[in-house]
């Protein structure tokens, strides 16, 4: 089993007169929780996009444990175990939020075991939401749906698990609760990759760190490493 | 193929699309800038026309001179219609926008209907069938001044939108509303420009329109969904693209309908439209539209 | 009254059962005790109510608008009666074989335009519809061309001929029954949720695995295949089809706009609408036929009214009125 489970080869994406992303190349390894941070338009978001399918590259490629997933689209990519949040959580605004995740487990390829229901239930009470469930969406605040968006990626049993800037106006004690939950989801067997603007977070539960500025890497390491890089300062600050 | 049918058959084809590219031009300001579907934008016309024929009809007043009339009016119901129900819909959906502008589109037949009957009223101008003669090749006056008016307006646009405030400010709302208006344009008056600005374009042709084609309720209709083909043929939001198309479509019209029966030819239009959506979505000059995966 | 509202409790089990199957019973035996003036205005409404539904299936939860699904009537119409006076084949038959070319042609409109933007679609089925309704003109050979397939008034039940409403009534009462409960089960079932996220937003459902795409074509498929027969009913009803009536745009527009008031994407939004607009419609047609147009001008209303407002439809008006009886 190689070591690595997701790697992107100098990825090229381009939207009109603005390139996105000129070449990115990294690897996330099996069960590492892995950091990609950069200011604002770095095109952190967009490489989550190329990587989970919404977007195909203008170039490179996407492998995927040994797999060329370049072309695939999104929801075969979702069923292969690689799942994602979004920076503004994406509920479905007419279900449930019980539903919002049943109609995630019914795509799981390993098919539910027990009633979907009760898995359902049991997902959203390892993210915190067990007290709302069959609530509709819009009783919930940007903090809850956030969990739910996390609970709702769950259920397709990742192998790797990218999560958008999901700390981004939370509290301490909040931000505390979800490192917790991403601790536990990576004591599971679950790569994940954390995309943040700021390094606070990310230091607290990333072994490493890559940094993006205008769609390049531009630093990778431990999160001392980067915190002291002067390249990645002058990129924040500069 | 005689080269001279042929001719006569494109001549004839660019005048039909100034009239496409009248409607699409609207449309894709509307488009453009607000980003909104205007299923309605055929009324204006209609009522235009009918402001026009009114007007002609108690006043003798000839169709062209009444245009200001139907600028106005236009005008009128563009804000009105603009105020109670269309600045409630620009940031909504898809779906909203089309439903909202489509009812629209259904009270104006409605209300043209109850005030005037479903009756195709005509006008009769003492140049509607006179030509020019252009090497041989002819020409009619009502469409010749289709075409002035098609192209009047582009150049119209073109320098207004380049080299005026106002239109440098409504470049930069349909590229990127939001930067737009932290650099400090009123977007809520760019978006009521936009949208007086579309509506009163097609309007302000009904002048010439009605001496084309027959006034009645559901005219708006026949022409709006070309509009539509040719926006998407010229890509949705492009002004010159809507022109290009336009006239391809007036040419190709024209042309078959010359070689195959006339009312396949419409159907013909119609698989021009659906030919463009699965070879290129975005128009011939649209921003490639972002297929979902 | 509001204590009597208030003791009328529809939201147990046991109660709405009864009360459904009520229902069913009464129309069911409504022929025995009405004149067939009424037969004919619930046919018409059945008739409105089958087409909502289909069209409540595709456009209703997925948010793609078909502005054009008059064209399954068509070909329903049209396959049927020329199968049968052409090559005598019994229009029952004709019903079934009719519901391939609709499902092709459902598939080749989806594989076009579900990938792009709602509006696409839109405007395809319009372009389709009126590229339908011009070759039903063009071959008249064919088809009749604008004079359309007549058929004489006979009795012929196994050609689906009737010489009396009733029989016509009990076969659309039917072919209504089975499409609310396929409708039902779509709305209760994992295809509607489904449908709903991909509606809802479409980025999210495909990142939870959902392929949009086949789900948008089940959903389309199923639309058509309700709708069709609708066709074949009509020409055997009516007993005459031309293209205009058939392939027509303001049916199809009015079809949406009934779906959108009453509520899209519900269960009972279609049926909520129908059920109202069109008495409001015939209301208009036997009192104010003078005022020709006002049918338009009121749905317009409503329909730009719900939209900004109440954008759910009616029925979240009374799911709404229902909550808050609950409450007191």
């Amino acid at each position: 089993m190689a070591e690595e489970i997701l790697i992107t080869n100098n990825v090229v994406k381009r939207f009109g007169g603005l390139t996105a992303l000129r070449g990115v190349s990294i690897s996330v390894k099996r069960k590492e929780i892995l950091g990609i941070m950069g200011p604002n338009g770095s095109g952190k978001t967009t490489l989550i996009n190329v990587i989970s399918g919404i977007y195909m590259p203008d170039s490179g490629k996407i492998v995927f444990e040994g797999v060329d997933i370049t072309y695939e689209p999104p929801h075969k990519r979702a069923k292969m175990g690689i799942l994602r949040t979004f920076q503004i959580p994406r509920p479905f605004r007419r279900l449930s939020v019980i539903d919002n995740v049943v109609i995630s487990l019914k795509n799981n390829p390993k098919g539910v075991s027990k009633n979907i229901y009760d898995a359902a239930k049991e997902l959203l009470e390892f993210v915190g939401l067990d007290r709302y469930i069959n609530l509709p969406v819009s009783h919930l605040n940007t903090f809850m749906l956030r969990k739910l968006d996390l609970a709702r990626a769950l259920a397709l049993s990742p192998k790797l698990l990218m999560i958008d800037e999901i700390v981004a106006g939370l509290v301490e004690a909040e931000s505390l609760e979800i490192s917790k939950i991403i601790e536990e989801i990576n004591r599971l067997g679950v790569a994940l990759l954390l995309v943040e603007h700021t390094i606070p977070f990310l230091a607290r539960v990333c072994k490493r760190i890559i940094v993006l500025n205008e769609g390049k890497v531009i630093a990778e390491g431990s999160p001392e490493e980067v915190m002291s890089n002067p390249v990645v300062i002058t990129s924040y600050i500069g | 193929m005689e080269s001279n049918i042929l001719i006569q058959a494109i001549i004839n084809g660019i005048a039909v699309g100034g009239i496409y590219a009248i409607m699409a031009v609207g449309l894709n300001i509307i488009f453009g800038v607000m980003k909104t579907i205007n299923f309605a934008h055929g009324e204006y016309l209609m009522i235009a026309m009918y402001a026009i024929y009114w007007t002609h009809y108690f006043l003798k007043i000839d169709p062209l001179l009444a245009t200001p009339i139907s600028l106005a009016i236009s005008l009128l119901l563009g804000y009105v219609s603009y105020y109670l129900v269309i600045n409630k819909i620009i940031y909504k959906e898809d779906y909203t926008q089309i439903a909202v502008t489509m009812g629209l589109s259904i009270f104006l037949i409605g209300i043209a209907q109850l005030l005037w009957s479903p009756t195709y009223r005509g006008i009769t101008t003492p140049y509607a069938t006179r030509n020019i003669n252009i090497g041989g090749y002819y020409l009619s006056i009502p469409s010749l001044m289709v075409l002035i008016y098609a192209l009047g307006v582009s150049l119209f646009l073109y320098y207004f939108l380049k080299y005026t405030r106002v239109g440098v400010a409504m470049r930069a709302a349909s590229q990127d509303a939001v930067g737009a208006g932290l650099c400090g344009i009123d977007i809520n008056k760019i978006y009521l420009l936009a949208w007086l600005f579309g509506v009163s374009i097609v309007g302000t042709s009904a002048g010439i329109i009605a001496g084309i084609y027959y006034t009645h309720p559901y005219v708006g209709q026949a022409l709006v969904l070309y509009a539509f083909v040719v926006a998407v043929i010229g890509g949705l939001g492009n002004y010159i693209g809507g022109l290009i198309g336009a006239f391809i479509l007036g040419i190709s019209l024209s042309i078959t309908t010359n070689y195959v029966s006339s009312d396949l030819s419409l159907a013909f239009a119609y698989l021009i439209f659906i030919l463009v959506l699965l070879i290129r979505p975005s128009g011939i000059m649209g921003v490639k539209i972002v297929k979902r995966a | 009254m509001l204590k009597l509202l208030r003791g009328l409790n529809i939201s147990t089990k046991y109660n709405r059962g009864y009360l459904i199957a009520l229902a069913i019973l009464f129309f069911a035996i409504l022929p025995l005790f009405s004149d067939p003036g009424t037969l004919r205005l619930l046919i018409l409404t059945y008739m409105t109510l089958i087409l909502c539904i289909s069209w409540n299936i595709i456009s209703g939860y997925t948010v793609f608008l078909s502005l054009g699904h008059s064209m399954f009537l068509g070909i329903g119409a049209y396959t049927s009666a020329i199968l049968y006076e052409k090559y005598g084949i019994s229009p029952w038959i004709g019903m079934i074989i009719s519901l391939a070319p609709s499902t092709l042609l459902a598939i080749i409109i989806g594989l076009l335009t579900f990938r792009l933007h709602g509006a696409f679609f839109a405007l395809t089925t319009i372009a389709i519809l009126q590229i339908l309704r011009l070759l039903a003109l063009h071959f008249a050979d064919i088809t009749g061309g604008s004079l359309g397939i007549i058929y004489t008034p006979k009795n012929d039940p196994y050609n689906f001929f009737f010489l009396e409403v009733t029989p016509y009534y009990y076969v659309i009462y039917i072919m209504l029954l089975i499409t609310i409960y396929i409708s039902y089960r779509i709305d209760r079932g994992f295809l509607g949720k489904r449908l709903k996220a991909i509606g809802d937003d479409e980025i999210a459902s495909v990142s939870i695995g959902i392929d949009a795409m086949k789900s948008k074509l089940l959903a389309f498929i199923i639309s058509a295949l309700i709708a069709t027969p609708v066709g074949t009913f009509y020409a055997q009803y009516i007993g005459y089809i031309i293209p205009d009536s058939v392939f027509d745009l303001g049916l199809s527009i009015k079809v949406a706009v009934i779906g959108m008031i009453g509520g899209a994407g519900t269960f009972l939004g279609p049926i909520i609408g129908t059920f109202i607009l069109i008495p409001i419609e015939q209301l208009l047609t036997i009192y104010l036929s003078s005022y020709y147009g006002l049918n338009l001008v009121i749905y317009g209303l409503l329909l730009m009214i719900t939209m900004i407002f109440l954008p759910k439809g009616v029925i979240s008006f009374i799911e709404g009125f229902l909550r808050w009886q609950k409450k007191y």
